[in-house]
């Protein structure tokens, strides 16, 4: 399962955002915290998540 | 991209990594696997069988009991319910042990092509010709498509099957020969409008085509990558897409108008019927194949209906072209057709790959429609390539890039083991040229190559070591300070938390009269009924009001989001608010419990009478103020909105809330002297808030009111409808001496005709 996708900024983007490339590196990443909440907690559906369903979010 | 484990073995010579160790590799090396399957589980003992007689079960319907000579394991006897099911016809017969049917013990069955997993035919059992050869059956490995959407070369076997090569260190084998190629003097002209649209277009014709199924091994094998058998040519076209990643189309050369094949923009509003048998209307965006008489097909999108391949067809055009990407993509979402070549294109295909999808044609042919004869040359028209790049790698700057430093040596090893020329430059370089599959839009610089030296390596040889940064702890900021405040007193209370979507149908934004104006579209939303930003967060909150009340007589939720409200000729504005709802089966004090909430979040707010929203009930709703600004309202809902029961909401301005903050208490010295109190019961238009008189009696009583408290409320008999009796505790009492009796018989009295004169009256 992909939890944490993440790598180097393309020089480009830093080049656009006015950063030089030969001095900075950039690092992006986006934790998929309902991935981690849904392995926490053994939820088989994400769209629990938003139900607003309280047989679900009286759980927690 | 499903990718067959048997055809990357025809294209590695001598892999011995079994298919599920594969699958690992390549998800640490190349691109992300999401599984691995069998493709037609029940050829594993399979065999060919001729039925020998069919004789009718007595009682047994649609079924027939069958004598069949099936090879290694002898005469059977077998219950077959196909209807093609007959003597002399030879067919697959699977040892899968003995049952009885229909009152006859049945050995084994007989398969139709779909069980075994070789086409989606499950008409009958399969029927095979005295040539056909059972294949064995395959695994699949199954790659994420999203994890190779930079990699053109990817989207075939031979690219796969290279990879595969590099990371087991095997010797990748080229099933083209272009030497086999005939050189100019086609048959068909080709002219292309724009070199930058249509970056090559090459065919071959072929005569003396016969159309019929494709061998077994054919057919398995696209039904492994799904792809579904359609006939010997379609399907060699599917397979070589497969294959070398190049789409291609064959065209019913009879059926062609002229000897010229176009490629060029579509006229306004020119149409074409496609193979799906869906009419395409299409615009000069998009870039159509056409012959002197119109459109033949979409370019890298779908081929058309009128020039299609049929059981007729003896002579053939196949073609074998590269288009613009971004103009692929473009097309195939104006008309909203996704097809095996469009999605193939629009990642870049690499325009040199053209003739070696034909080369390929040229030597499978013969094989899948023999006696088939090549007429002519090669019909080729591109723009001109530029010689492929090359990369100056510093080898220092990869060692710092990676976190490790490698031998040049291995460097290079890894480099042309992807198929990269490699050259030394001055020391401590290396330069590096792409090849054409990787140079249309893959790698382009430097730390491309950092990419591909470090993934075979893999990452995970890679020592992690935390970067030196400078750091200092991070501080909540003040409005998430607030709003997790927010949050934590409204769970206190009671409250369940909702998280509902920010977009709302114009349906259920018009529902509840909100206006459709002040609503950002949404240009491309996820879903029906998800095409507006909302305005405010009643619709999520109805509904969950809606859904719980199936299951639960009383609740009480809430909801932080954001309000996201156009502005005309501005940017539009984003507000966090907080909306609670309590529900009821019954009727109960709701809004009381609601106020009391909002009062924990902005103590000291005062409640006013106002106007109705369309959602809500004509007369219970108020507007809240505090600190002389309003910050919210409380009212129930509009009765027609709810099948059961009753709910009142509670809506508060979050930023309005935060900016205010509640006011600074000072100490006030505690009263020496003892206080009475007494109650009063006024009697006043249903309509009318507590608040209100409250606010009167301590208008009326002054300095000498040191407190006054609401009490209760009372309706009914004797009371005449549309009046109510509020009753309130009033403490008395002065900073520096005991009220006397008549002081607080005068302050009640006071208090009465003040009242009185208002238009409240008092029981005698």
């Amino acid at each position: 399962m992909e939890l944490l996708p993440c790598g180097l900024v393309n020089p480009h983007v830093l080049r656009k955002s006015g950063i030089d490339p030969t001095e900075w590196n950039g690092f992006a990443f986006g934790l998929g915290l309902t991935r981690l909440v849904m392995m926490r907690y053994a939820i088989d559906d994400i769209r629990w998540l938003q139900s607003g369903d309280l047989r679900f979010l009286r759980q927690f | 991209m499903k990718f067959s484990y048997s055809w990357i073995r025809s294209l590695v010579d001598g892999l011995d990594v079994p298919a599920e160790s594969l699958e690992r590799l390549i998800t640490m090396k190349t691109a992300e696997c999401e599984g691995i399957e069998t493709a037609g589980e029940l050829l594993v003992g399979a065999v060919a069988a001729r039925v020998e007689s069919v004789e009718p079960i007595e009682g047994g319907k649609h079924v027939v009991k069958a004598i069949v000579d099936a090879g290694k394991y002898g005469r059977k006897t077998v219950v077959c319910g196909a209807p093609n099911c007959r003597a002399g016809i030879t067919t697959v017969y699977v040892p899968l042990g003995s049952k009885t049917i229909a009152g006859v013990l049945s050995d084994g069955m007989l398969a139709s092509a779909a069980e075994l997993g070789l086409s989606r035919d499950h008409a009958g059992i399969i029927e095979l010709s005295p040539s056909d050869q059972i294949p064995p059956p395959d695994q699949v490995i199954d790659i994420d498509n999203k994890s190779i959407t930079h990699r053109p070369d990817l989207w075939g076997h031979h690219g796969m099957a290279r990879e595969v090569a590099a990371i087991t260190g095997k010797t990748l084998r080229d099933p083209v020969n272009l030497s086999v190629l005939p050189t100019a003097g086609s048959q068909v002209k080709v002219d292309i409008e724009d070199l930058t649209l249509c970056l090559r277009y090459s065919a071959l014709v072929f005569e003396n085509v016969t159309v019929q199924p494709s061998p077994l091994w054919m057919q398995h094998r696209l039904t492994s990558v799904g792809l579904n058998p359609i006939n010997n040519i379609v399907d060699l076209t599917n397979y070589i897409m497969a294959e070398l990643a190049q789409p291609m189309h064959a065209f019913d050369r009879e059926k062609l108008h002229g000897d010229t094949i176009f490629a060029r923009p579509a006229k306004p509003n020119e149409t074409i019927i496609a193979l799906n048998d869906e009419t395409y209307t299409l615009a000069p965006s998009n870039l159509v194949i056409a012959d002197a008489a119109g459109p033949i097909a979409i370019a890298g999108v779908i081929g058309g209906k009128n020039s299609a391949i049929s059981a007729a067809t003896t002579t053939i055009v196949l073609e074998s072209a590269n288009f613009n990407a971004s103009s692929v993509r473009k097309t195939s979402v104006d008309i909203k057709l996704r097809t095996d070549a469009s999605m193939r294109f629009e990642k870049s295909q690499d325009p040199h790959n053209t003739v070696r999808a034909l080369a390929r044609a040229l030597e499978l042919l013969p094989v899948i429609s023999p006696g088939i004869r090549l007429v002519g040359g090669l019909a080729d028209r591109h723009a001109d390539f530029t010689p492929p790049p090359t990369i100056d790698l510093d080898l220092d700057w990869l060692a710092r890039k990676l976190g490790r430093v490698l031998d040049p040596g291995e460097v290079r090893r890894i480099l042309e083991s992807l198929h990269f020329g490699v050259e030394a430059a001055r020391s401590g370089h290396l330069s590096v040229t792409i090849p054409s599959w990787r140079a249309t839009k893959d790698v382009a610089m430097p730390e491309d190559l950092v990419e591909e030296v470090g993934r075979m390596i893999g990452y995970d040889s890679i020592q992690p070591t935390p970067p030196l940064v400078p750091c200092a702890p991070s501080y909540d900021p003040p409005e998430r300070e607030f709003l997790r405040s927010a949050r934590r007193l409204m769970a206190a209370r009671g409250y369940t938390e909702v998280s509902n979507y920010s977009f709302i149908s114009e349906a259920s934004a018009r529902g509840f009269g909100l206006a459709i104006e002040k609503h950002i579209r949404v240009l491309n939303p996820i879903a029906a009924g998800q095409e507006l930003m909302r305005t405010s967060l009643l619709p999520g909150i109805h509904s969950n009001i809606v859904e719980n009340a199936k299951h639960f007589d009383d609740f009480r939720i809430f909801e932080i989001g954001h309000e996201i409200h156009a502005q005309s000729g501005a940017k539009p504005t984003e507000h966090p608010h907080l909306m609670a709802a309590l529900y009821s089966k019954e009727a109960s004090e709701t809004l009381l419990e609601l106020k009391r909430a909002a009062e924990a979040l902005a103590p000291g707010l005062r409640v006013l009478q106002s106007k109705p929203n369309p959602w809500e009930h004509p007369t219970r709703c108020v507007e809240l103020q505090w600190r002389e600004q309003v910050i919210g309202r409380i009212s129930e809902l509009h009765p027609a909105l709810l099948d059961s029961g009753r709910a009142a909401i509670l809506d508060l301005d979050l930023t309005l809330l935060q900016e205010l903050k509640p006011e600074r208490t000072t100490y006030k010295p505690v009263r020496r002297f003892p206080t009475s109190a007494f109650d009063l019961s006024a009697i006043a238009d249903a309509r009318d808030l507590a608040g209100n008189i409250e606010q009167r009696i301590r208008q009326i009583a002054g300095e000498l009111a040191e407190n006054v408290d609401y009490v209760r409320e009372f309706r009914g008999a004797p009371l005449p409808e549309g009046r109510k009796s509020v009753t309130f505790r009033v403490t008395a009492g002065a900073p520096d001496r005991t009220l006397s009796s008549p002081e607080i018989t005068a302050l009640y009295d006071r208090i009465v005709a003040g009242l009185t004169q208002l238009g409240y009256e008092f029981r005698a």
